[in-house]
């Protein structure tokens, strides 16, 4: 009897909560948008960071990826010796064999299209390879290329737009010659356009075809480790079989990897920032809604008690109310997340020749978002409906509400208003009243200005950096000089006498790299080869800037890079040792600066550092500052006309113009979906308040429409309310945003040397998203008010 | 003028039959009224006395007559042949003018407009930027201003003078389908041989007359320049000087196995100072040779106004800093207070310089059998050439051109004695081409010998901290750098000719030495080669590869027939696909090679055939390998016997 009583029980609570959802149709929809969006971020920020690496170590394997690659020069290390050394090894597990292949100087030629990718024709061999075997995704399956064709990497071919059947054309000895595509193949270390050049396969025994003999010498193989992570012993040992230092590339498999995910990785991270902010905001929409609803089923809730529900019973009401919505909203949204994740990692994929890459093995993980994100949103639930428990039954039929709310809610004193329209006092009014929804408006909103004011500013950071090259480690000169000519020259100073008579120029600073530099050893780190540069004169006029400290001024100073200073753990006013052209130097540390080149790894230092141990040295180099970068193309072309060969010009730009295209564009679009997802969230927000306050206040409305106020008027009340939260939400989310948002980017860009991410503010951008996030509040209220129309005074009558 | 001073790398070679001596020739002396010959005779024999050249020859113009001319030296240290006014010597980019010249003769026959775009005569002409190319006229080849690059693609063909690949050029010019113009076109001063070979093609299309014989016919002959030709396959014939490589203190004899055919229109013609002199006579004339008229005045002047400047010698390199100009294939510069109209040349191995002084119907040549020398240290020919017209016009001699500034080789810097073992070695150029000895001679001075197409050059080392240095000799110093490590090991050198890696001796240990039974022949081989000796040479195989086949052939035939070697020798039955024949430099010595695939009973297989003339005998390396094999093996089997084979004549 008691089992089949509790059997009715759960059936009229499940009907009693599905109730709910019916009664309320648009307003669970809204908060079963807002979970799913949701969940879909979240899902897809875990399913990503945690499937990233997937599709890297799924093609690894498939293709038995080598851990090392190398490169070099048979006249330098003998080949074959090299190959033997290698294969004896013990801690090794497979080599490619010694793959000729030739370094090809100028960019290869598709469709008339000089392309920016060098190459490195390398033969594929006749016998199977059995480590990093190339998968072809389209073309013939064939071991090897016919004589006079080529076959290409993915990523080359999807981001040169090169297809099977068309014309490649190969400057060889001499000329240029013709290939064919016949396949866009997965190369397994080589199918990311982060490595540049890239290497295309041709047929075997096909090189001598195009160079002479005498050019035959370069060589490459690679090979695969048992422990990937012992490339530097294995090294050192190689090394020292050797007998001299290894001259030749080698490319590791750590490199390789970053190489390839390290965008994705990026994005990801970005996602899981934002999604757990926009957890938090569901599950404060859940805790405010099941409130709201406590108080306007308040008479029913008591009504309900009085008949001799439990409060327990209640509380289940309420979460499985909730357990219905999550469950199908969840789902949906950890579901959408699959495609989601799919769909970001396409260029990855597609890159590695997976046409369908399943997630099952994130499945699990997956499964672990929905459980966590499911088991959240019912604790949430449970919290706030128990307070439906404690509704007194005589009280709740007597006034319909809890009596301190009741009477507590009317406390503005609508004088101090006075001068202000009548629906904007209500609006106030109503919103000053509801401080939980108030708060819940005013965070949303907030988010979401903080949200959309990131992705503008966040991508036009990214985008504009040609534009604000000091903040990110480069020189802000309009023009290179570079002193090159083969037959004519001129001297340093008869340019720079020149140069100091041109009234254009705001400043000239020489400058020469210095790639000798090296870093002895210490207690952590090898010894190391680090790039960096030495100017003459005052750097900081051509706005070459330091996170802290100061340029270099004297021979003995030197400002290092962020992760230079990471590395070496040094600090202003630290010495830094530093061997050029086999001199030591003891530098003084005068500055940390923030540069993107190599990995954050640098240093500045003045000429007369150099010249001290290299009276030749003379900068070849020069940056110009133009008073007007307008005249940078007239002055370019004074110069090449007044100086002919003797100098070769250019315009910054050009270095950096097409330098992050890949970036910008991936990233643009991660900042595009976070940003579309929080507007959604914004619009169920908004409506769902908005109905939720109507449904509330329907008495009063009823009250205002008796008094003669029109619907319009009543409807104006409304906007103004949600407006009154919106705009000082908008306003503060702005600054909190631009302030915020590069830590975050900071934080995830420092490997790669950027700890301080410079934020180019796009002002009209800003403006627009906050004047976007309003007509959003406009346009949702506007609609969702509609709801007001219905509320008629009889309303009263009836009560 | 600083285009001069600087080397320009051409080479320029010819061969001198043994037994065929130049026609013995006295210097010829005009004696003009008010010019002091003697005095220049004087001057050029103290020059000579205080100069490394080996020898040199002068011309001197004065209106419609040679007034001066004369060789001194020798032809070369090797033979002492006396230099004569009749020795055929290179004169590197002074060819330009010959070509701008006949070019001028085209558009006075209306063949050609200055300023049509070079596509309406070269269709196929188009750079890696076609839009840019479309923009190049005839005028800008010939003022240097086409923006197209120097890409200097000398040793693109090498060949032995008369067998050099007589599309050579237009190879050239099509070549430049791979490449970005580096200029505007018409905009600024781009010196580009390239440039003067586009209007080499240009006068090819245009005439439907191979270059050298249009130049032949329609210049050298009318100027009676009958010791000048612009084709390596008379280069036997004229007996023309292969010039000299540079040593420390001394010079040593090129090899004479180089043309300059790939760029012929810019630097390949040969001639003596005593033609020269005829080509001065027309040129001071309006066009006038003997009646002959070979182009108008008008032209004459086109040619010799400045279409572009560029900077002229420093202040510091002994000039004034005043900008030179450029003409159509000529240079203009003011110096000392005269117009002159001038143009020099180089190869690695000869040099010239050729200036005419209009106002005064005046005109020097100085061709020399030497790259330009150290001007810190030795008077140049521009100085020398500068003074004969200030002895012409009586005016002392100077310094001009004489650099002001302090040799920067210079310093006080001596090199610890016990790190100098760290930079002996083998250094060798990523592509073969330029090899270094670096070595500690007996007075304990660091030696450099580099080893290249036209011979050895040898320099002093001068080091100016551990790593920089200046590698000096008779034609310069030329600063450098040794590659080091932290803890100071040697790893190449980059100077000049590129980066050059420190070989590891040690790594390249699995060759062994083989000589023939009757030691005729030694090479370096694989020690699993299975070497057995025929009558002619030698047969390889490789023990666990049967496809592997590799043959030596030492015959005792001609020239003729090593060019012969793949029309006629070479047969090889079901070929498939044959490669173009490409000049090579292994070891200094200069290969022919071709690549084949043949078929056989549904199999495929590669050869290499390669082959050289070495002591007189055609020396042919055959190489068939499975397919797919032959890079790798042409690298570790026929590449070590190409460098090493040696031929052991008593």
């Amino acid at each position: 009897m008691a089992h089949k009583q509790g059997v009715v029980e759960l059936k009229s609570i499940f009907l009693m909560a599905f109730a709910n959802i019916k009664r309320r149709k648009t307003q669970s929809i809204l908060i079963g948008i807002i979970i799913m969006v949701s969940s879909l971020i979240f899902s897809t920020a875990v399913g990503l960071l945690f499937s990233l690496n997937k599709p890297f170590e799924t093609m690894q394997e498939n293709q038995n990826a080598s851990h090392i690659l190398i490169m070099f020069d048979n006249k330098i290390h003998n080949a074959s010796k090299v190959s033997e050394w290698w294969m004896n090894n013990t801690s090794v597990t497979g080599v490619t064999g010694i793959m000729p292949y030739h370094s090809v100087n100028e960019s290869p030629i598709h469709n008339g299209n000089k392309l920016n990718t060098m190459i490195n024709l390398s033969e594929l061999p006749s016998d199977e390879l059995s480590v990093d075997t190339l998968y072809i995704v389209e073309g013939d399956k064939k071991p090897y290329p016919e004589f006079d064709e080529v076959w290409i990497p993915t990523s080359f071919a999807y981001g040169s737009n090169i297809k099977i059947g068309d014309t490649f054309s190969i400057p060889v000895y001499n000329g240029t010659r013709d290939f064919v595509v016949s396949a866009i193949v997965v190369d397994p270390i080589f199918s990311t356009n982060f490595i540049n050049p890239t290497r295309v396969w041709i047929s075997p025994g096909h090189l001598p075809f195009l160079f002479p003999a005498s050019r035959l010498d370069s060589v490459h193989m690679g090979i695969q480790l048992e422990d990937p992570t012992a490339v530097s012993k294995l090294w050192a040992e190689f090394e020292e079989y050797l007998g001299v230092p290894f001259s030749g590339l080698r490319l590791d498999h750590e490199l390789i990897k970053f190489s390839f995910v390290f965008l994705y990785l990026l994005i990801g991270a970005i996602l899981l920032i934002f999604s757990i902010l926009i957890i938090l905001v569901t599950f404060y929409i859940i805790s405010s809604t099941i409130a709201s609803s406590i108080i306007s089923d308040y008479k029913t809730i008591g009504i309900l008690k009085a008949q001799g529900l439990t409060p327990g019973d209640l509380v289940t009401v309420y979460v499985t109310q909730y357990t219905i919505l999550s469950s199908v909203f969840i789902l949906s949204g950890v579901t959408l997340s699959i495609f989601a994740v799919k769909t970001i990692l396409q260029t990855l994929t597609r890159s590695l020749g997976i046409i369908r890459f399943d997630l099952q093995a994130t499945l699990p993980l997956l499964l672990l978002s929905f459980l966590f994100l499911f088991a959240l949103t019912l604790v949430i639930a449970y919290l706030n409906a128990r307070k439906a428990g404690k509704v007194k039954p005589a009280e709740a039929i007597r006034y319909g509400a809890p009596s301190k709310k009741y009477h507590k809610a009317n406390t503005i004193k609508v004088t101090s208003m006075g001068k202000l329209p009548l629906s904007m006092i209500i609006g106030i009014k109503q919103l000053l009243s509801q401080k939980r929804q108030a708060a819940f408006l005013l965070i949303i909103f907030f988010l979401t200005s903080f949200v959309l004011t990131f992705s503008v500013n966040g991508y036009n950071s990214i985008s504009k950096m040609p534009n604000n090259l000091s903040l990110w480690g480069f020189d802000e000169s309009h023009v290179y000089i570079e002193r090159s000519g083969k037959r004519i020259t001129i001297d340093h100073n008869e340019l720079m006498d020149e140069l100091s008579l041109d009234e254009r120029v705001k400043s000239v600073v020489p400058l020469s790299w210095i790639i000798t530099g090296v870093v002895p050893e210490d207690q952590q780190n090898p010894s190391m080869n680090i790039i960096g540069v030495a100017y003459e004169g005052d750097m900081s006029s051509i706005n070459l800037i330091n996170l802290e400290g100061i340029n270099p001024q004297n021979q003995d100073e030197i400002s290092i890079a962020t992760n230079t200073a990471k590395k070496y753990n040094k600090k202003i006013g630290d010495d830094f040792e530093l061997f050029i052209e086999g001199k030591k130097i003891i530098f003084k540390v005068t500055g940390i600066y923030q540069s993107m080149s190599n990995l954050g790894q640098g240093y500045r230092i003045q000429t007369s550092a150099v010249k001290n141990v290299n009276p030749l040295f003379e900068p070849s180099s020069y940056a110009v500052l133009l008073n007007n970068p307008k005249d940078s193309e007239r002055f370019i072309y004074h110069y090449e006309n007044l100086f002919g060969e003797a100098v070769e010009l250019s315009l910054t730009t050009e270095f950096f113009g097409e330098m992050f295209d890949e970036v910008t564009m991936s990233m643009g679009a991660a900042l595009a979906f976070i940003a579309v997802i929080f507007v959604i969230v914004l619009i169920a927000i908004i409506i769902n308040s908005t109905l939720l306050g109507i449904h509330r206040h329907k008495k009063n409305y009823g009250i205002y429409k008796s008094f003669g106020m029109t619907p319009f008027e009543l409807r104006l009340s409304i906007l103004y309310k949600n407006l009154a939260a919106g705009i000082p939400s908008i306003l503060l989310g702005v600054p909190i945003s631009l302030y915020i948002s590069p830590k975050i980017v900071e934080s995830l860009l420092s490997q790669m040397g950027v700890i301080k991410f410079p934020v180019t503010v796009h002002v009209s951008g800003t403006v627009a998203a906050m004047i976007f996030c309003l007509l959003v509040c406009i346009i949702s209220t506007w609609v969702s008010s509609g709801q007001v129309l219905k509320i008629s005074p009889k309303i009263l009558v009836s009560e | 003028m600083k285009l001069i001073k600087n080397t320009i790398c051409f080479l320029c070679i010819s061969i001198i039959l043994a037994g065929v001596l130049m026609p013995s020739l006295k210097e010829k002396v005009n004696a003009s009224p008010g010019f002091n010959i003697q005095e220049i005779d004087r001057y050029l024999q103290n020059f000579k006395d205080n100069s490394p050249i080996p020898g040199f020859s002068v011309v001197v113009v004065h209106g419609d007559e040679i007034i001066f001319t004369k060789g001194y030296g020798v032809e070369s240290v090797d033979t002492g042949i006396p230099m004569t006014e009749h020795s055929s010597s290179a004169i590197g980019s002074y060819t330009k003018s010959f070509t701008a010249l006949a070019i001028m003769q085209l558009v006075e026959s209306g063949k050609i407009s200055l300023d049509d775009p070079v596509i309406r005569y070269i269709p196929w002409f188009k750079t890696a930027n076609e839009e840019e190319s479309q923009k190049i006229t005839i005028r800008m080849l010939l003022s240097n201003t086409s923006g197209l690059p120097s890409l200097d693609n000398w040793f693109f063909s090498v060949g032995i003078p008369g067998q050099a690949d007589n599309n050579a050029m237009e190879k050239d010019v099509r070549n430049l389908s791979s490449y970005r113009t580096n200029r505007t076109p018409g905009t600024s001063f781009l010196y580009s041989n390239e440039g003067f070979n586009v209007a080499g093609v240009v006068i090819e299309n245009v005439t439907g007359m191979k270059y050298a014989d249009y130049i032949q016919k329609y210049i050298l002959d009318p100027l009676e320049m009958s010791r000048s030709t612009t084709d390596h396959a008379r280069f036997n014939d004229l007996g023309v000087l292969y010039g000299h490589n540079a040593g420390i203190d001394t010079a040593t004899p090129s090899k004479p196995l180089v043309t300059t055919a790939a760029l012929a229109a810019g630097s390949e013609l040969r001639a003596s100072a005593n033609d020269l002199g005829h080509y001065f006579i027309a040129l001071l004339n309006g066009g006038q040779y003997r009646g002959k008229q070979i182009i108008s005045p008008e032209s004459i002047d086109e040619m010799w106004t400045p279409h572009i400047s560029f900077p002229g010698t420093s202040y510091d390199m002994g000039g004034d800093g005043s900008d030179s100009h450029y003409g159509l294939g000529w240079m203009i510069s003011e110096i000392e207070g005269r117009t002159f109209i001038h143009h020099g040349g180089s190869t690695l191995t000869m040099s010239s310089f050729n200036a005419i002084y209009p106002e005064k119907k005046l005109a020097v040549s100085f061709l020399s059998n030497i790259g330009p020398t150290d001007s810190f240290r030795f008077i140049e020919k521009e100085t020398v050439v500068n003074n004969i017209f200030n002895i012409l016009t009586n005016k002392p001699t100077t310094d001009y051109f004489v650099p002001r500034k302090k040799d920067p080789s210079v310093t006080d810097y001596e090199l610890p004695v016990d790190v100098k073992e760290r930079y002996a070695g083998t250094y060798v150029s990523k592509d073969g081409f330029f090899k270094a000895e670096v070595f500690i001679a007996e007075n304990g001075k660091l030696i450099a010998r580099l080893s290249q197409i036209t011979g050895i050059s040898e320099f002093e080392i001068f080091f100016v901290n551990e790593s920089r240095c200046f590698l000096k000799n008779i034609m310069g110093s030329y600063e450098s750098r040794f590659l080091l490590t932290a803890d100071g090991q040697v790893t190449g050198i980059e100077n000049f000719f590129g980066t050059l890696s420190k070989i590891n001796e040690d790594a390249h240990s699995m060759y062994k030495t083989v000589s023939s039974p009757d030691g005729l022949l030694s090479f370096n081989a694989l020690e699993n080669m299975i070497i057995s000796f025929t009558e002619n040479g030698f047969d390889i195989v490789i023990r666990d590869d049967a496809d592997f086949k590799l043959s030596v052939n030492v015959l005792d035939e001609s020239l003729e027939n090593t060019h012969n070697v793949f029309n006629e020798t070479i047969t090889y039955d079901n070929i498939i696909l044959m490669s173009e024949e490409f000049e090579d430099i292994i070891n200094s010595r200069i290969w022919k090679e071709k690549s084949y695939i043949t078929q056989q009973d549904g199999e495929k297989y590669q050869h290499f055939v390669a082959t050289t003339y070495l002591k007189n005998k055609t020396i042919t390396l055959i190489l068939s390998v499975s397919y797919g094999q032959l890079t790798n093996m042409i690298r570790d089997a026929a590449i070590p016997i190409m460098k090493s084979l040696e031929v052991n004549l008593e």
